[in-house]
């Protein structure tokens, strides 16, 4: 049972940390709520995380609520939102590369990224 | 000193970069720290035009000596950075904009003022909310039924403006001064924005590549072997000045040569093997000639009569 | 529920049918949801139906004057079969193509090219072109130094590049993504739509002639053994490289080239200015026929500007007179 948590663990920071690099250049192909979008329809634990503690951070009261602005936001707010989150990210992004480890273009084991 | 304008127009995406990046983009391009606005370093435009003239007597009057020399004196031209003045940015209708903003647009005219050929100049846009988007009074490609102008997923108001048309037909004449179907081109697409809607772009909309090292058998990514890119894209436009300060060759020896080479397209920034960077270059009012009313230069341009242009 | 922003749910293609096919694929599908196979395979099929933009022609005619003009050799290579090309670009489609930033037309990117040809080289020319070699370190440079051949960015001839709606369909998604699982008969396959391309592209190449020659030659093979982009084990990305145009050809477009600047200088500019195009007919290597006709086209234009007498005792303006003499 621990080793299967073990791993289901190591699954969902490497899924956290190759998200928090693949997302700022997402953001710039697909625009924000696009990107938010994606994440949360993949539904992979790691993503989920990510954009809870995103929301967190910007004061949000949890993803949905960061997603919901992300639509309705008007063009200023939109803006602002979208410096936010990319703000945010490179702290993210740092994370994940001193602390789990997670370099960008590292492909899983599986083989996806 | 002499000074006139330059356009700087990119066919194929310009990188002109800083090296390391600290954001999303491993290697983007080079911006000027108080405005992030994007440039091409005039040291860089020097060297390319420098390498391009072939004739050694003349690089080393207009151009200055080479390093090993530098101390015998100085080159008779220079060149400050080349800013961004237009930048192409996708448009949900007619394909691509043309974008500037009241900030870029000023600090051209303070340019154009330092030369001796500033006509009557436009007036600059006055924007009175950030979602607005100014665009010429006729014949816009870019704006839809519903009077909305959206550039990748932002939404603007488009609002009518003059000085919109006067502006894309000032610049028009100075980067495609023989060419009615690009300045017509040009106008349908000219659009001017709120300056921190510029910023946003500037730092959202420029073009970024994804490059990869395959490993050689297998058509996977090496480990560590992806890097992203940013450059400006094709149809960017910059803008700046040339100076012609008497050292060892004179305003007409100088702009003459400077016509010369910017006859052929050159290659300006960095990844060129892959294709970046490819631009024409215009100088606003050509070689010096007869025609202007310099007799001094006029002179210059006779007694130099076999190597003028070359 | 659509995963657009709310003040861009209710726009269509039909409004907007000059939109860049680019932002139209990276921006606007209409809805992510797992569930939601439709909004994918839609968003593919409306950017497979969106026309080349009318003002691509004049940007391409720009684009290969300029080319020419830098001195830079062209062929084109026309794709047979269909071609995926930056299909695992990032997008919320998981699949992409590579699309011209600027006007939204596919295009073969010049580090595709450089990439395709320098893997060739490597696996096929032997021993003299190692990555250590001479030969390969001219071409295509080594982590110190870039190469001496610039590859550009292959852009297609106007009314031929276009967009095709694909699947690649995936039959054990669950083994090949969570890898947890033996594939198994009851899988569900999963199609996933991708965007390939056809057309005829044109390869540009600048360097030293003889380089760019063996560069060319490297590719014919490299195009129709190993394929450009993606899924070229299943026979994506083959091109047949065309023969290059006869010499006589080539001759025309410079002097054509040369002759449309000479014409397009200003009254004004020509006593400035014409000098330079004379060195430029001295030194341009092309027929005696092209020669001429550069010869006179500057005549001409000294003529028309009125600057005949200034320019008569000029010993350039003779020498071109002599030129036209025999």
């Amino acid at each position: 049972m621990k080793q299967l948590a073990d791993k289901e663990d190591k699954d969902k920071c490497k899924k956290y940390g190759s998200m928090s690099h693949r997302l700022p250049v997402l953001i710039r192909t697909a625009g924000l709520a696009q990107t938010l979008a994606f994440v949360e329809a993949r539904g992979d634990a790691g993503g989920e995380k990510l954009l809870e503690d995103i929301a967190v951070v910007l004061k949000f009261k949890g993803k949905e609520s960061l997603l919901e602005s992300s639509r309705e936001a008007e063009l200023p707010e939109y803006m602002l939102l979208t410096r936010q989150v990319l703000a945010a990210l490179t702290w993210y992004k740092r994370f994940a590369q001193s602390v789990l480890g997670v370099e960008s273009g590292a492909v899983g084991e599986d083989g996806n990224k | 000193m002499e000074a006139r304008m330059l356009f700087l127009h990119a066919l194929s995406p310009l990188h002109a970069g800083t090296g390391q990046g600290a954001g999303a983009i491993d290697l983007p391009v080079a911006r000027e720290k108080a405005t992030g606005l994007p440039y091409l370093p005039g040291s860089s435009l020097k060297g390319v035009l420098r390498d391009a003239c072939k004739n050694g007597e003349t690089r080393k009057k207009v151009f200055g000596p080479d390093k090993d020399n530098a101390h015998e004196h100085a080159g008779s031209v220079q060149f400050s950075d080349q800013r961004l003045l237009l930048l192409p940015v996708r448009s949900l209708k007619g394909t691509f904009a043309w974008v500037t903003s009241p900030y870029i647009l000023r600090r051209c005219l303070r340019d154009a003022e330092n030369t001796i050929h500033s006509d009557k100049a436009p007036e600059i846009p006055v924007l009175n909310s950030v979602a607005n988007c100014h665009v010429i009074d006729a014949g816009c490609a870019i704006t839809l039924d519903d009077h909305r102008v959206i550039f990748e997923d932002l939404d603007f108001a488009a609002v009518l403006d003059d000085n919109a048309r006067v502006w894309a037909e000032w610049i028009g004449m100075r980067i495609f001064p023989d060419d009615t179907d690009w300045r017509g081109m040009l106008t349908a697409r000219f659009c001017v924005v709120h300056d921190d809607v510029m910023g946003f772009l500037l730092e959202t909309a420029t073009e970024v590549f994804a490059r990869v090292r395959l490993r050689e058998d297998a058509k996977t990514v090496e480990n560590n072997a992806l890097w992203y890119e940013e450059a400006l894209p094709a149809e960017t436009i910059l803008s700046g000045l040339v100076f012609a300060t008497p050292v060892k060759a004179g305003p007409g020896e100088v702009f003459n040569t400077l016509e010369g080479l910017m006859g052929k397209p050159l290659q300006l920034g960095g990844k060129a093997t892959v294709g970046r960077g490819l631009c024409r270059l215009r100088m606003a009012g050509g070689g010096i000639s007869c025609a202007d009313p310099q007799p001094e230069v006029c002179r210059q341009d006779f007694s130099t009569g076999e190597t003028t242009g070359r | 529920m659509s995963s657009r922003r709310d003040c861009l749910v209710n726009l269509n293609l039909q409004e907007v049918s000059t939109t860049n096919a680019g932002l139209w694929l990276d921006k606007f599908i209409r809805n992510q949801a797992e569930d939601d196979k439709k909004s994918r395979r839609s968003l593919v099929d409306d950017v497979a139906g969106i026309k080349e933009p009318d003002e691509y022609s004049l940007w391409f005619k720009r684009w290969e004057g300029t080319l020419l003009n830098y001195g830079a050799q062209c062929r084109v290579a026309e794709v047979l079969g269909r071609m995926a090309v930056g299909l695992g670009e990032e997008s919320v489609l998981e699949t992409s193509v590579a699309l011209h930033h600027t006007y939204g037309v596919p295009y073969i990117p010049g580090s595709a090219i450089k990439g395709l040809a320098a893997s060739f080289a490597r696996q096929y020319l032997g021993d003299d072109w190692q990555v250590d070699t001479p030969a390969y370190k001219t071409v295509f440079g080594d982590p110190d130094n870039a190469g001496y051949i610039i590859f550009f960015d292959a852009l297609p001839l106007p009314g031929t590049g276009h967009l095709y709606p694909d699947v690649i369909t995936v039959h054990h998604k669950d083994y090949y993504q969570k890898g947890n699982l033996p594939p198994a008969d009851w899988d569900n396959p999963n199609p996933v739509p991708f965007l390939s391309a056809t057309g005829k592209y044109l390869v540009a190449i600048a360097g030293p002639a003889a380089w760019t020659n063996a560069v060319f030659e490297i590719l014919q093979h490299a195009f129709l053994e190993l394929g450009v982009g993606a899924k070229t084990s299943s026979g994506y990305g083959r091109l047949k490289l065309k023969p290059a145009p006869s010499a006589t050809d080539e001759d025309q477009k410079k002097a054509d080239q040369l002759i449309d600047q000479i014409k397009a200088l200003k009254n004004q500019e020509i006593a400035g200015r014409i000098h330079a195009f004379y060195e430029q007919w001295k030194s341009i290597a092309v027929n005696a026929e092209q020669k001429r006709r550069i010869a006179e086209a500057i005549v001409t234009r000294v003529k028309e500007a009125g600057r005949e007498k200034q320019s008569k005792e000029k010993p350039w303006y003779k020498d071109l007179l002599a030129s036209l003499v025999d």
